[in-house]
């Protein structure tokens, strides 16, 4: 085709793209997965406003948590019930336990209430940092594991954790982008990069850390499976709005690793086609 | 096997959620009911960090300095 045919009408059909025409599903944990955004359900300024960054999302995982119950505190379950009637897959964690030993038995009591076998496990090794504790939380992993559990395995970027986990059977690795809650995106994407080469048959999603949408693009493009976001929807001017954001970032971050991204080059090199370039060797009147 | 009895002689010193209490209930599940847990709510328990599944709550005899966790459904992210 030349130029000039270039310029015709362009036909009314859709041009053919295989990536745009094949399913995408996500399949982990036993189910397949439309939405490849995780949404966290703490920090909203109200239960309504999580309900509708949901909605306008589209998300199908929502994470939860356990807490300490004290008797005239029964009454605030009405969250929960909430929760429930929006029909997700529940994601509880193990937030705030330091040891294995806790994180199972965490894990036992949230599969009773929750009624799933996912957990989304976090053993913190430094209150600092909220660094994961590598040792526990693959030792919790393999007891997990066993007794049935899908383990979606909250990690740092680290190879070689990441490889345990993936030996230990896990459902996901979870590698975070930069510490919970700083919104820091990326801090190694090289890091990122080599778990994702290094583990090409594993789910890999990115947790903690995420700040803005183009962070979800980026590690999206990388080839991550899904991404987990809650402060940075949660904290947002309109939640609702940036949930949908995220949303953008997510599908247009998996759709680019799909369509194949270009090969970074070290030098310049027109776009636009040079034969025929106006003035060229025209010398000035 | 015999059912514990609900009630016991001496009161027995436990933990609930780090907090000592003293009880008279013999079982975890006698002891929920005497804390003012409601036990259709979505509740969990542990007792010395090992899960007690709710089927065995009424089972679950109590011993004394027995550190026992109730939790419930909260946000996380």
């Amino acid at each position: 085709m030349d130029l000039a045919d270039m310029t015709q009408t362009a036909p009314a059909a859709q041009p053919h793209s295989a990536v745009l025409s094949q399913p995408d599903p996500l399949l982990v944990g036993g189910v397949s997965l439309h939405s490849r955004l995780f949404l966290g359900t703490a920090r909203y300024p109200a239960p309504s406003v999580l309900a509708g960054a949901v909605q306008a999302a589209q998300v199908e995982v929502l994470t939860v948590s356990l807490r300490r119950l004290a008797p005239e505190r029964q009454s605030g379950q009405a969250w929960w019930q909430r929760i429930r009637e929006m029909g997700r897959h529940l994601l509880p964690n193990t937030a705030g336990c330091h040891s294995a030993e806790e994180a199972i038995t965490l894990a036992q009591m949230a599969r009773e209430i929750f009624g799933t076998h996912w957990i989304k496990l976090e053993v913190i090794g430094d209150d600092y940092t909220l660094q994961p504790d590598p040792w526990d939380t693959v030792a919790a992993a393999q007891t997990l594991v066993r007794e049935g559990f899908a383990v979606f395995a909250y990690t740092t970027d680290d190879l070689v954790t990441a490889l345990k986990l993936r030996d230990a059977g896990v459902a996901a690795i979870m590698p975070w982008a930069a510490p919970i809650g700083t919104g820091a995106g990326p801090r190694n994407l090289p890091a990122l990069r080599t778990l994702r080469e290094r583990l090409p048959d594993s789910v890999l999603v990115v947790d903690a850390g995420i700040g803005a949408p183009h962070h979800a693009a980026q590690v999206m493009e990388l080839g991550y499976d899904a991404v987990l976001v809650n402060t940075a929807v949660a904290e947002a001017g309109d939640p609702v709005a940036m949930a949908r954001a995220f949303a953008h970032g997510v599908e247009a971050g998996r759709l680019a690793h799909r369509a194949l991204p270009m090969r970074e080059r070290e030098v310049a090199q027109a776009s636009t086609p040079m034969v025929g370039v106006p003035f060229w060797h025209q010398t000035g009147g | 096997m015999t059912t514990p009895n609900l009630q016991i002689a001496s009161a027995l010193s436990v933990q609930i959620n780090g907090e000592p209490v003293q009880t008279f209930s013999a079982t975890l599940a006698n002891l929920l009911a005497e804390r003012g847990y409601d036990a259709t709510q979505a509740v969990a328990c542990a007792v010395n960090r090992n899960f007690v599944a709710r089927t065995l709550w009424a089972q679950q005899v109590l011993q004394p300095g027995d550190a026992i966790e109730v939790v419930s459904p909260v946000v996380g992210g």
